[in-house]
């Protein structure tokens, strides 16, 4: 199991809520608290150097836009590289999720 | 609404990225601030709620910069955590470059922003930094202003540097003849002139007064590339004898006596009863020469003396180099008149020699010395203080260990991180250097308060541009002089190590940086003090020298006769006697008495003789010379000169009595080594009398009471002044001392003295009253001025290398507390940790001291011309100063001594 696996996690949560559309930084950090109930609470310390990252590697792509009445905002989207990308994650995180259900349960047992 | 954007400018380390990509970011962040602190606002916090909830969302700013750099820079990230470290530098060395075209400023500024918000983060520090830099700055800035306002200006003429002044031998005068024959012999100034100060009464122009004249030859404004404000300058027909009377006025002089009147021009003003028509108006000179109200063509001066060759009548040749022609050449070139005119008038020029320095040199003359002191002792408290802020900043470098270890993992350089450290210190000695400037505003002021007046005279201080960027200068190199060390040590942490421990890395370098410093400002601080007490211990000696007679309650002034008795010896010797007799009557005045010659401390002149009863030497500068002094009989009683032999002046000793003179002891002895002087007779050239000695007095020292063992040499001869010639009256009669002895405090008498002066005679003027206690301490005020400097400045460093030493003390017994824990914890005693902590003070002291004494002595014999009555290794200065260092460093030791030995081993062993 990669190492870096548990970063690809936090990765699959961005790349899923860009999924469907554009948000902001601080839309997502939003979301992720919320749909989560609070228990994933995702810093701006980890949160920008992510997106940063995945911007780096070419799976989302932030612009700024300004909408009607609010302030300029920097938006994500996914890139085509990023929607390749998304199932190939989700694939991984599955396969970690059961991974540690395994072990979990053997620790049970 | 807090602008989040600054905020996050304030916090966010430099990502060395580029301006555009650093700018996004922050806007972003700011922004994701920002709607926090909205959100917060609208769950209905408090304005203090909703700041305190949105700060707290970045806790480590630190932590996201790093965080950030890695997501930009994957690759150089892998780089700088695992490849070794000549292929990390290559590659930052390489990101620099690429960066740096257009935004070395964007750096620049990056790097102050920080460094602003560095220092913002720590105000004790910062503060005690810049407070204790700027004292240093200050007190440079405020010597450099004087030392540019006295040796740096620029005299207000063309080509300053060529014009000298001529003496014959070091200082004497060059008689008129000589100067005539330099002018015709000469082949290296163009031109020479002579001129010599005098003083007048004017009368007529409101009330009477005694105002500063200068007689000039033609030539001398032409020399000094001066033109006159109005009208013209003295024409060469007009500089002799029979040629119209003509005058030129100062600015100064035409502005208070006439009003500035613009028609002055062709009118005259009356001066010792003669006429002179104003012929032009001269700018002052008096930055370089003493001040002069009026100008007078010398080559008219009717004093048949002037004429003779071999007297001086205190005039100065000046002269401007011809182009080409370089001061050695034109010495060479007045050495070979000077032997021309020997051999030619081998009676009065034998031995002649000549001397040229600069006006410059001339102007500035003592004071050169005692500002370059000055400016030196002044630069060891910069040296000290910048020992000081380095301690302190290495210091401050442990608890930034982590920062900068951060950093350099983020893969800044070590050249950036020297960069980014020495920006924080050049711009903590700009600050120290501003507030400087400040108090250096203050202290010149302070200086000039204190300063001799000749000082103030030739420039005082001048606080332009070029102070300003001395100011800025030297806060510059300070900065990077004492950012330097703590920086390379602070960027050389180990990475690892710092990063695991969270900040509390080894110290052992530090501590033995630390020390070193503390040893060195300990010497720096030795040498000031020594320097400063061995001057203090001079002017102690020199105010215990005996000079010769009791200068306590007496009042001195100068009284100038109206022009008709001026002119008649025998007038002017009664209007004395009247006059002193007058004076006897006041109340307050116990007795009075006239000096035809000079007053000790206030000038001199020589007069050559010879003994009778000895052949005639061939020349005139073959003879001995004595100071001579032509007094009443109450002088000796005035001045309190004890009689030693013989009898003094008495009232017996008239025109027609034979002619007497009474010598001082020093000439006793020196002349008539086994005879008995009394009943001896000396010729006198220049009264061209023979006298008769009838008495010995007590030496006088005439030259101030640190006179050297040459002045010394000095014979003084007392005579009557009712025998000295009717026909010298009209000169000597123009410059005669009144001494009064008084009961009351002197000054209080100058009103109902001045009635009396008045009374004789209303053409009378009186003037440059002064009490005998002030002319000795003028005498003294620039060995006063100097020691007061070096003592201020001894006194800082002492200070400064109190709070040093303090300082590191604290620290290093801070960095030991878990030892000590341990220590107690194993049954050690508070007095064994005091001494443990004293004993590691004192050490360094001692070694300052001896370090300082090695440093002192080689450096004192630059002082020894400036010391009195005491050798520049003056045991007891020395031994005095070391103690005195010691108790102090000892003081500063024993606060943070005692405070570890109250360690409370069980906190002191939780810290880890």
């Amino acid at each position: 199991m990669q190492p870096e696996l548990k970063k690809g996690t936090a990765e699959v949560l961005i790349l899923s809520l860009l999924e469907d559309r554009a948000r902001h930084g601080y839309e997502l950090a939003k979301l992720i608290e919320k749909r989560s109930r609070g228990v994933l609470e995702f810093h701006v310390a980890s949160l920008y150097p992510m997106l940063y990252r995945l911007e780096r590697r070419g799976w989302i792509e932030g612009r700024w836009l300004e909408k009607a009445g609010q302030r300029r905002r920097r938006f994500y989207k996914l890139t085509a590289a990023g929607r390749r990308a998304l199932p190939e994650q989700r694939k991984s995180w599955r396969e970690f999720i059961r991974a540690i259900e395994r072990v979990a349960q053997v620790g049970n047992a | 609404m807090r602008d989040w954007k600054q905020y996050v400018r304030e916090h966010l380390p430099p990502l060395g990225l580029s301006g555009a990509r650093e700018q996004e970011i922050t806007d972003e962040i700011a922004q994701q601030l920002e709607d926090a602190y909205s959100e917060a606002i609208s769950r209905g916090s408090t304005r203090e709620q909703a700041e305190a909830h949105t700060e707290a969302q970045i806790c480590d700013w630190n932590l996201l910069a790093q965080e950030i750099h890695r997501a930009e820079h994957p690759i150089t990230h892998e780089i700088a955590t695992r490849a070794p470290q000549h292929l990390r530098s290559a590659f930052d060395e390489e990101n620099f470059r690429k960066r740096r075209g257009g935004n070395v400023f964007a750096d620049l500024f990056q790097d102050l922003r920080y460094a602003l918000r560095m220092l913002r983060k720590s105000p004790g520090f910062t503060a005690i930094a810049v407070l204790t830099l700027a004292l240093g700055i200050g007190a440079n800035t405020a010597i450099f202003s004087v030392v540019n306002g006295v040796l740096l200006q620029q005299l207000p003429f063309p080509q300053p540097g060529r014009v000298m002044i001529l003496h014959r031998d070091q200082f004497s005068s060059i008689p008129y003849l000589e100067y005539l024959d330099l002018q015709t012999q000469n082949q290296s100034f163009d031109p020479i002139a002579l001129s010599r100060r005098d003083s007048f009464s004017l009368t007529g122009s409101g009330d009477a007064e005694r105002i500063p004249v200068r007689m000039i030859s033609a030539d001398f404004f032409s020399i000094l590339g001066m033109q006159p404000l109005a009208g013209r300058v003295i024409r060469a027909d007009e500089d002799r004898q029979g040629a119209a009377p003509v005058a030129l006025l100062s600015e100064g002089l035409w502005r208070r006596k006439f009003a500035a009147d613009t028609n002055i021009l062709g009118k005259s003003i009356s001066l010792n009863g003669r006429d002179y028509t104003i012929i032009g108006i001269m700018p002052e000179i008096s930055k370089f020469f003493s001040k002069s109200d009026v100008y007078l063509a010398i080559g008219q001066w009717a004093q048949p003396s002037f004429y003779r060759r071999g007297y001086g009548f205190g005039t100065v040749g000046i002269g401007r180099l011809k182009p080409g022609v370089s001061l050695l050449q034109a010495r060479a070139d007045l050495t070979r008149i000077a032997k021309n005119l020997a051999s030619a008038y081998p009676k009065e020029d034998t031995g002649l020699k000549f001397s040229a320095i600069s006006l410059h040199e001339s102007s500035v003359g003592e004071l050169q010395q005692t500002l370059l002191l000055l400016f030196g002792a002044v630069g060891f408290v910069l040296l000290i203080t910048c020992v000081n802020v380095a301690n302190l900043l290495l210091a401050r470098a442990n608890s930034r260990k982590r920062e900068i270890a951060v950093r350099m993992a983020m893969g800044a350089s070590r050249f950036r991180m020297i960069r980014q450290l020495l920006t924080e210190t050049v711009l903590l000695a700009t600050l120290g250097g501003a507030l400087g400037l400040l108090l250096a505003m203050w202290g010149t002021r302070a200086i000039l308060a204190v300063a001799p007046e000749g000082l103030v005279a030739v420039g005082g201080a001048a606080l332009d541009a070029r102070v300003l960027i001395f100011t800025l200068l030297i806060s510059m190199l300070t900065g990077i002089f004492f950012g330097i060390l703590p920086a390379l040590k602070t960027s050389r942490p180990d990475l690892q190590k710092t990063l695991k421990e969270g900040g509390r890395g080894s110290t052992g370098g530090h501590r033995r940086v630390q020390s070193l410093l503390i040893v060195s400002e300990v010497a720096l601080a030795m040498v000031l003090l020594v320097g400063a007490g061995l001057m203090i211990r001079s002017l102690t000696r020199v105010w215990a020298v005996d000079p010769g007679f009791d200068p306590h309650n007496l009042l001195t002034f100068s009284i100038s006769l109206s022009p008709t008795k001026a002119t008649n010896g025998a007038k002017a010797k009664t209007t004395y006697m009247q006059l002193l007799e007058g004076l006897d009557n006041l109340p307050g005045v116990e007795s009075a008495s006239v000096n035809f010659g000079n007053l000790p401390m206030t000038g001199d002149s020589d007069i050559p003789f010879w003994r009778e009863d000895q052949k005639k030497p061939d020349s005139e500068n073959q003879m001995p010379d004595a100071m001579w002094y032509a007094v009443s009989p109450e002088y000796l009683s005035v001045m309190r000169i004890p009689l030693l032999r013989g009898r003094f002046i008495t009232s017996r000793d008239v025109e027609t009595a034979p002619a007497v003179a009474v010598i001082d002891e020093r000439m006793a002895r020196k002349l008539f080594p086994n005879e008995d002087p009394l009943g001896k007779q000396l010729h006198l050239t220049f009264f061209e009398e023979v006298v008769q000695i009838v008495g010995i007095v007590g030496d006088v020292k005439h030259n101030g009471l640190a006179a050297t063992a040459d002045d010394e040499t000095q014979f003084q001869l007392y005579m009557p002044f009712r025998q000295v010639p009717d026909a010298l009256m009209p000169i000597l009669g123009n410059n005669v001392t009144t001494v009064l002895r008084t009961s009351l405090p002197p000054l209080q008498l100058v009103s109902t003295v001045r009635q009396e002066v008045k009374a004789v005679d209303d053409q009378q003027v009186m003037y440059g009253e002064n009490t005998m206690d002030k002319i000795l301490e003028g005498s003294l005020a620039y060995r006063r001025f100097s020691m007061l400097l070096m003592g201020v400045f001894a006194a800082l460093a002492l200070l400064l290398a109190c709070v040093g030493i303090y300082g590191v003390i604290s620290y290093l017994a801070g960095q030991r507390t878990h030892e000590i824990g341990i220590r107690m914890a194993l049954g050690a005693e508070p007095r064994h940790v005091l001494l443990l902590v004293l004993s590691r003070g004192m050490l360094l002291q001692l070694l300052g001291v001896g370090a300082g004494i090695a440093i002192a002595v080689p450096l004192m014999r630059l002082l020894s011309s400036m010391l009195f009555g005491v050798k520049p290794t003056d045991p007891f200065t020395f031994a005095g100063v070391a103690a005195l260092l010691i108790v102090v460093g000892l003081l500063a030791c024993y606060v943070p001594a005692r405070r570890a030995s109250r360690v409370d081993p069980l906190v002191a062993l939780r810290y880890e």
